[in-house]
């Protein structure tokens, strides 16, 4: 369980996030929209320990995450950032291997265990062709689908999505709403941000519109156009309706 | 074991056990036993010289490949870093100076080419620690810029030198290895372990750290401050290095490189063979600096970029040709 308690970010006088309330149960499966410059990200770095000096109090299962190590918090939460960068050439094998980081320590390398979790999972995704191969040299939905089993072999209750759809193909961003659904059926607790919410809604529990750093809503209403239009600052029939076209045209 | 492995091995041996025969004067087995001045040469000149052009190729090599990893870029060198001119003009103004201060029995040289690195590195990160951040972006600019001040500083001091000062600067600047005693290999062996030492159990931290801020904290590793220390640590260990054969620029970026083409499945592998192949390359080249042109010895930095430069253009084209 995740509890988010008055969370405010401030770089320099900027405003980022203002005073956040959240609590995340157990299995939970959010979605986090908003505009451009909402915090999103941000709010996910948080989570993740990346950024510390906020005001207010995070705590996972209980426990403030200031006073957990990075490598705690790495048992519990994964984050898969928006952009895969690899600018030099690596192993797809050592991405996966490093799931298991965080259960090695400086004198622990790698044990037998992590490479059975490791053979598993490889097995499981079906990546033996990948392996061996350097990961610049795979597609987008490729990489997506390394990354995504390397948060798997890291066995964490929590997994984060920055914007998963991104430069993926239909058939990639099918399979991977697919994987979704197998994982929240599993019993992850799934926070994504992402603007694709006609392909989120259907399948998420909560959602939590953000804009200028503020909470335009938070909870499980899901649909609701007149959250959607206070939050983009545009009318969803716009969007989606057959007589788009008019509709622009209209304005 | 690998094909590759056995044959970058079996060179490694070949030429670290002929090097020290090859020179203006051969040495042969009967002469090294019966002759006393040719013993000498073998024992107190050649060996030591090769294991420290071994030792140090193999330092640089490694904090070439360290500096990749954890700034994420294949030009981050302790040449473009700023380390280097720090450990030059420390080493430059030693020179001019006259000075010698001797430390353990060690010539000064050494003790003002590692506080000109320290030099360097407080320099880089209090330009950080204002800014506060510590990205890869803000040191790296840093270390770029300070490398162009300390550069010039160092042409400076140069004009102000009279001529014979000027000589022994642009060889030193250039890069060499000069004739050490065995009590300059003893201290440098403990560090050179040390530094092999951390680099194998960072292993895994480093590969995490190679593919980014956000992927290493994904995994648990705090990838700002094991950058700082890791960068710490190793410009130190340069520091020392480099006052001992100057900065060598080349061996940071192509010997990683060319280990990442040959051992791409394995980052264990590519430590090892950037660990060897560095220290060969050193040897070898510096073997060539002394038997090209006998009895003259060509500074041995020229030989590395003379013969690395289009070396490493031939493996740039023909694995990007590869690739595509």
């Amino acid at each position: 369980m995740i509890e988010i308690k008055n969370l405010s970010y401030n770089i320099k006088k900027k405003k980022i996030l203002r005073d956040i309330n959240l609590k995340i149960e157990d299995g939970d499966f959010w979605l986090i929209f908003g505009p451009n410059g909402a915090g999103k990200t941000t709010l996910l770095k948080i989570l993740l320990g990346v950024i510390t000096d906020y005001k207010g109090e995070i705590f996972i299962d209980n426990k403030n995450i200031k006073k957990n190590t990075k490598k705690e918090i790495a048992k519990k939460i994964s984050y898969l950032p928006q952009f895969e960068e690899f600018s030099l050439p690596l192993c797809v094998k050592e991405i996966l291997l490093s799931g298991r980081y965080p259960y090695t320590s400086l004198f622990k390398d790698y044990s037998k265990n992590d490479f059975t979790i490791f053979n598993n999972t490889v097995d499981q995704f079906d990546l033996h062709e990948f392996v061996n191969r350097d990961i610049n040299t795979l597609s987008g939905g490729e990489r997506k689908k390394v990354m995504l089993a390397s948060t798997f072999i890291q066995n964490v209750s929590i997994i984060l999505f920055d914007e998963p759809f991104t430069f993926l193909d239909p058939e990639a961003i099918a399979n991977l709403t697919k994987f979704l659904i197998k994982l929240k059926e599993n019993g992850k607790t799934l926070i994504i941000v992402s603007h694709n919410i006609e392909i989120l809604f259907p399948v998420v529990h909560k959602i939590l519109a953000l804009k200028r750093g503020k909470i335009v809503y938070s909870g499980s209403k899901l649909f609701d156009k007149d959250i959607f239009k206070q939050t983009y600052n545009v009318n969803y029939e716009q969007l989606i309706s057959k007589n788009r076209e008019i509709i622009y045209l209209d304005e | 074991m690998n094909k590759k492995y056995i044959l970058i091995f079996g060179t490694g041996v070949i030429i670290l056990l002929l090097i020290p025969f090859v020179g203006v004067i051969k040495v042969d087995f009967n002469s090294l036993l019966s002759n006393k001045q040719t013993s000498f040469i073998f024992w107190q000149l050649r060996v030591p010289r090769t294991i420290l052009g071994f030792i140090a190729g193999s330092s640089l090599a490694l904090a070439g490949l360290i500096f990749q990893n954890i700034f994420k870029n294949s030009l981050a060198t302790p040449y473009t870093l700023g380390v280097s001119s720090g450990a030059a003009l420390g080493v430059v103004f030693a020179i001019k100076l006259n000075l010698s201060i001797s430390f353990l029995g060690l010539n000064g040289v050494y003790i003002y080419g590692f506080l000109g690195a320290l030099i360097s590195i407080f320099l880089i990160l209090s330009i950080a620690k204002i800014v506060k951040s510590f990205s890869i972006y803000t040191l790296l600019m840093s270390g770029v810029a300070i490398n162009f001040f300390f550069s010039s500083l160092i042409i400076i001091i140069q004009y102000l030198v009279d001529f014979t000062q000027t000589i022994s600067i642009i060889r030193w600047l250039i890069g060499g290895i000069t004739p050490v005693g065995y009590k300059e290999i003893l201290f440098l062996l403990p560090l050179y372990f040390f530094f092999i030492t951390i680099t194998f159990f960072l292993k895994n931290e480093l590969i995490i750290a190679s593919a980014g801020d956000e992927f290493a904290y994904s995994k648990g590793l705090n990838i700002k401050k094991f950058r700082i220390t890791l960068f710490i640590i190793v410009s130190f260990i340069l520091g020392i290095i480099i006052s001992f054969v100057g900065p060598i620029g080349f061996i940071g970026l192509i010997v990683p490189h060319i280990s990442r083409i040959l051992f791409k499945e394995n980052f264990k592998s590519i430590i090892i063979a950037t660990i060897i192949m560095g220290g060969l390359l050193l040897t070898f080249t510096d073997f060539l600096a002394r038997t090209v042109m006998p009895p003259i010895e060509i500074p041995v930095g020229i030989i590395t970029s003379l013969i690395g430069a289009p070396f490493f253009i031939f493996i740039l084209i023909s694995s990007l040709r590869n690739k595509n």
